[in-house]
C-alpha cells in the first residue's frame, strides 16, 4: 500500500520523494452503498500549490473518492465510508470535526455549474455571510470583488452584480461557481468534472484558472479528459474499478506508465 | 512493456501498423543497398551502381512520408505512453534509416574509381563487415517492430565486431599505404568505405537505444565500445 | 435504390397517413374547445344569473350594514367581516404549520414506516368530508375547550384543520421539486442543514407552496357544513369585534337568507353571492400575486 503512494523512483532525473507533509491524505478508505462496495482500500496524498488529477474510466470511483474529502458522502443515507482521511493532520471523520467548518476549508465546484438562483452579488457573499467573515457591507463587497477577480470572472460582471447568476453562459457560471467556492478561503478546491458541461473555449478559461489558483489552494481535479488531466495536473492517480491502481508524476503516467492497466486506459486500448 | 491489446479506435492501430510498415520498408530498401554496393564493389559492377545511387531517391522519399505520417497521427490521435514513444523513435528511425541509405549510395559512387581493388589485400574483409553491419541494421529494425527490447541489446553488442573489423582494416590499409605509395588513392577510397560501413553499424546501434526507450521507457545504460583506432600506436 | 427510397415519401400511401393524423389534432382541438365552452358556459351561466338577480340590491348600506329580520336593512357587512376574520385565523394556523409540517417531513425526518404512515393519513385527511371537521370542532373546540361558540376563532381552528393536509401536500412536492444541486451547491460551501433548508429550499418551493395555499384557502372560504356544525348559524345582528366574539360567514349568511320566507331576501341573497365572489376573487388575486412576486424574483 505504501508503495503506490510514494513510488519508489524512477530513472528519470527528479526522484518522487514528497518531503512536505500533504495537506490532505487518506489511508485505505472504502466506501460502501448498501452492500456495494464503490471503493477499496484507497490512499492518497493531496499537496499543497500542487494539482492532483484522479481519471479512470466511468464508475470507477473517483467522484465517489472526491466526495469523501469533503464528507459529501454524508448527505447520502445508504453511503459508509471506512479509512482515515486527514486534513492538516486532523481526521476529518472523527466527531469533534466540525463539518461546516470542513466544508467551508474544503471547497467544491460541481460537474454541472449550479450557481444559486440568486444575484450575482449574492451568489458569492452567501458563503462569507453564513460564516460571518465579514464585518459590515464594506467589508463583504471587497471579498465579493476579490473572490471574482480570482476567478477571472469580475471584468465580465462588475457592473452587473445584481443580475441573476443563471443567466451567466454555461462557462460563466461555473467561474461563479469557483468564485464562490473561494469566497469562503478554503484551504482546499475540489473540483467533479469542472469542464464537462463547457465548450473548448470555455474550458480552457477554466483551465488557464486553475493553473492560477495552484499557487495558493491544493486542488484535486476529477476528469474523464486525459489530455485535460495531462494539461492541468502535476500529479495523477489511476482510478480502476474502485481502486487506486497507480499514482505519481503527471509526466511520468502519461509517457512511461508502470502499471500494464494504466496503459492501456490511457491509450485507449480500455474496454 | 508489450502492448497487450488492440486499441478501441481500430483506425489507430491502422495507422500505427502503416508506420510500422513503412519503417521496414526503408529498412529492407537501405539492406538492399548496402549488400549491393559491396557486391559492386567486389565484382566492379558500374551499371549495378548506378542504379543504387538511382533508387536513394525512393529511400529519401519514403523519409519524408513518414514524417507526414508522424505528425498526422500526433495531431489527429494525441498518442500517449507506448504509442507516444514509438511515434517518435519511428520518426528519427526513419532519418537513420535514410542515413544508411546515404552511406550505401557514397559506396557505390566510390565503385568506378576503384579499378585495382581485386590487389588489395583488405578489401576481402569488408563484405564479411558489411554482412554484420546488414545483418545489425535487419534485427534492429525487427526488434521495433515487434517491440523486442532485448532483440535491441543483442544487435548493440554487435557493433564490437563491426568496429573491430573497422580496425583492422584501418591498420592493414595503412599499412599497405606506407609500403607502397602509388596505392593511396585507391586505399584512401576503401578507408572511406570501411568508415561508412563502421557508422552503418553505429546507427544500427542508434536505432536500437531508440527501440529500447520506445519499448521500455527507459534509457539503455553507455554501451561498450571497441579499441578506437586512435589507441594505435 | 435511391430511387425507391426516394419514392416512398412521396407516393401517396404516406400521405394518407400524414393526412390522418392531422385530422385527429384537429378533432382534438374541436373537442378540447367544446369542454372548455361548457365548463366556462356554466359558469357565466351562474355569474350571469346572480349579476341580474342580485345587482340591484347592491348599495353601500347593504355593504356596511348587518344582517337583520327586516330585508329592506339587511346588509352584509357582519358575515364579511366574519369571514375575513375566519380565514384570517385559518391561515395563521394552518399556514405555518403545514410549511414547517412539510420541511420536517421532506428534510429531517428518516425514512422509515412510520413516515410512510404519516404520509398517508395526511394525504387521507386532504380527503376527508368537511362536515366530519366540523364534528370535530364541535367536539374538541366548543365541548372539551369550552371556546367561544360561533366566534372566528373557533370556526378558524376547524377550517385550519381542514386546510392543513393541503398545505402539506403542496408543501412536500414543492420541496421535491427543489434541484438536489442546490443543496449540493449550499452544503459545498459549509451551509449547514438549517440554512440549506431556510436559505435555499424554502425559498425555491415557496411558489409550489403558496399555490397549495391557494387552493386551500378558496377551499375554506366556502365552507359551509363544518361552519354550521359549531354554530355560526346564528342569527348575528352587529359585526363582530374580534376573533372570540360570535359571528358569521358568507357562505353561511347566503345559506340561512336562502332559507328566509320573505321574497325580498331573494335579491339580498344573490347579492351576497356577487360578494363572496368578488371576495374570493381578491383574495385569490392577492395570494397569486405574492406567488408571482416570489417566482420573479429569482
Amino acid at each position: 500500500m505504501i508503495d503506490t503512494i510514494v513510488p519508489t523512483p524512477t530513472d528519470t532525473a527528479e526522484p518522487l520523494v514528497e518531503e512536505r507533509t500533504p495537506k490532505m491524505s487518506a489511508r485505505d478508505v472504502s466506501v460502501f452503498y448498501g452492500a456495494k462496495q464503490a471503493l477499496n482500500g484507497v490512499g492518497i496524498d493531496i499537496h499543497d500549490d500542487r494539482v492532483t488529477a484522479f481519471i479512470g474510466p466511468s464508475g470507477c470511483g473517483k467522484s465517489t473518492f472526491l466526495r469523501c474529502l469533503n464528507r459529501m458522502n454524508d448527505t447520502i443515507p445508504s453511503a459508509r465510508v471506512t479509512g482515515q482521511i486527514e486534513l492538516d493532520g486532523h481526521d476529518i471523520n472523527a466527531p469533534d470535526m466540525d463539518v461546516v467548518q470542513l466544508r467551508a476549508r474544503v471547497g467544491m465546484v460541481f460537474q454541472k455549474p449550479n450557481p444559486f438562483p440568486k444575484s450575482i452579488f449574492e451568489n458569492v457573499a452567501y458563503g462569507p455571510r453564513i460564516h460571518g467573515l465579514a464585518q459590515g457591507k464594506a467589508e463583504l463587497e471587497a471579498i465579493v470583488e476579490k473572490s471574482l477577480r480570482r476567478a477571472g470572472l469580475w471584468d465580465e460582471v462588475k457592473d452587473r452584480l445584481q443580475e441573476s447568476g443563471t443567466a451567466l453562459s454555461g462557462g460563466q457560471q461555473q467561474r461563479l461557481c469557483i468564485a464562490r467556492a473561494i469566497a469562503v478561503d478554503p484551504e482546499v478546491i475540489l473540483m467533479d468534472e469542472p469542464c464537462s458541461a463547457l465548450d473548448p473555449i470555455a474550458t480552457a478559461k477554466i483551465e488557464e484558472l486553475i493553473h492560477e489558483l495552484r499557487g495558493r489552494y491544493a486542488i484535486a481535479i476529477v476528469t474523464h479528459n486525459m489530455q485535460q488531466a495531462a494539461r492541468v495536473s502535476q500529479r495523477t492517480a489511476f482510478f480502476h474499478l474502485g481502486e487506486m491502481v497507480e499514482y505519481g508524476k503527471t509526466s511520468d503516467i502519461f509517457t512511461n506508465p508502470r502499471e500494464q492497466r494504466t496503459q492501456d486506459y490511457i491509450t485507449g486500448r480500455y474496454g | 512493456m508489450a502492448t497487450s491489446s488492440g486499441h478501441t479506435i481500430k483506425a489507430f492501430d491502422e495507422d500505427l501498423d502503416r508506420l510500422r510498415a513503412l519503417i521496414s520498408q526503408m529498412g529492407g530498401l537501405a539492406e538492399h543497398a548496402i549488400r549491393e554496393s559491396m557486391r559492386c564493389l567486389v565484382q566492379r559492377d558500374l551499371e549495378g551502381a548506378e542504379k543504387i545511387v538511382e533508387n536513394d531517391k525512393k529511400l529519401d522519399a519514403l523519409e519524408i512520408e513518414t514524417e507526414k505520417q508522424v505528425v498526422r497521427l500526433i495531431a489527429l490521435r494525441a498518442p500517449m505512453a507506448g504509442d507516444l514513444r514509438d511515434v517518435v523513435a519511428a520518426l528519427k528511425i526513419s532519418s537513420v534509416v535514410e542515413r544508411i541509405g546515404d552511406y550505401a549510395k557514397n559506396i557505390a559512387k566510390r565503385v568506378p574509381l576503384l579499378d585495382k581493388v581485386h590487389n588489395i589485400e583488405p578489401v576481402s574483409l569488408m563484405p564479411e563487415m558489411a554482412r554484420i553491419a546488414t545483418e545489425m541494421v535487419h534485427d534492429v529494425l525487427n526488434a521495433f517492430v515487434e517491440r523486442d527490447a532485448e532483440a535491441a541489446v543483442r544487435v548493440v553488442e554487435r557493433d564490437r565486431a563491426v568496429d573491430d573489423f573497422y580496425n583492422s582494416i584501418f591498420r592493414a590499409l595503412l599499412t599497405f599505404m606506407m609500403e607502397n605509395p602509388n596505392n593511396i588513392g585507391q586505399s584512401t577510397h576503401l578507408l572511406f568505405v570501411a568508415k561508412n560501413i563502421e557508422r552503418v553499424g553505429d546507427h544500427a546501434t542508434n536505432i536500437a537505444e531508440m527501440v529500447y526507450y520506445a519499448a521500455t521507457g527507459q534509457h539503455l545504460a553507455d554501451r561498450p565500445r571497441g579499441h578506437s583506432p586512435l589507441d594505435v600506436q | 435504390m435511391s430511387s425507391a427510397a426516394a419514392s416512398r415519401w412521396t407516393d401517396g400511401s404516406i400521405q394518407s397517413r400524414v393526412a390522418r393524423r392531422y385530422a385527429a389534432e384537429r378533432r382534438f382541438r374541436r373537442f378540447g374547445f367544446a369542454a372548455v365552452s361548457i365548463s366556462l358556459a356554466f359558469l357565466a351561466f351562474l355569474l350571469i344569473t346572480m349579476t341580474v338577480k342580485g345587482i340591484g340590491g347592491i348599495s353601500w348600506d347593504f355593504l356596511t350594514g348587518s344582517d337583520s329580520t327586516e330585508a329592506a336593512t339587511a346588509g352584509v357587512w357582519g358575515a364579511l367581516k366574519g369571514s375575513l376574520l375566519t380565514i384570517l385565523v385559518t391561515m395563521a394556523i394552518a399556514f405555518p404549520i403545514g410549511v414547517l409540517s412539510a420541511l420536517y417531513l421532506e428534510e429531517f425526518a428518516p425514512r422509515n414506516r412510520w413516515t410512510d404512515l404519516i404520509e398517508v393519513s395526511i394525504n387521507n385527511l386532504a380527503a376527508v368530508p368537511s362536515i366530519i371537521f366540523g364534528l370535530l370542532g364541535l367536539a374538541v373546540f366548543l365541548n372539551f375547550m369550552h371556546l367561544p361558540r360561533s366566534a372566528p376563532l373557533v370556526g378558524g381552528l376547524t377550517l385550519a384543520l381542514m386546510t392543513m393536509p393541503v398545505i402539506v401536500i403542496a408543501g412536500r412536492n414543492a420541496i421535491k421539486t427543489v434541484p438536489p444541486s442546490i443543496r449540493d451547491a449550499a452544503l459545498g460551501v459549509g451551509a449547514s442543514k438549517m440554512q440549506v433548508v431556510f436559505h435555499h429550499v424554502l425559498p425555491l418551493a415557496l411558489p409550489g407552496i403558496l399555490t397549495g395555499t391557494i387552493i386551500g384557502m378558496a377551499r375554506a372560504l366556502g365552507e359551509t357544513a363544518p361552519l354550521l356544525m359549531i354554530g355560526m348559524r346564528a342569527f348575528i345582528a352587529s359585526p363582530p369585534a374580534g376573533i372570540t366574539d360570535p359571528s358569521s360567514v358568507l357562505p353561511v349568511q347566503i345559506f340561512l337568507w336562502s332559507d328566509e320566507v320573505d321574497r325580498a331576501f331573494v335579491e339580498k341573497t344573490s347579492a351576497a353571492i356577487i360578494v363572496l365572489l368578488v371576495f374570493m376573487l381578491l383574495m385569490n388575486g392577492l395570494a397569486i400575486y405574492l406567488r408571482n412576486k416570489f417566482e420573479r424574483r429569482w
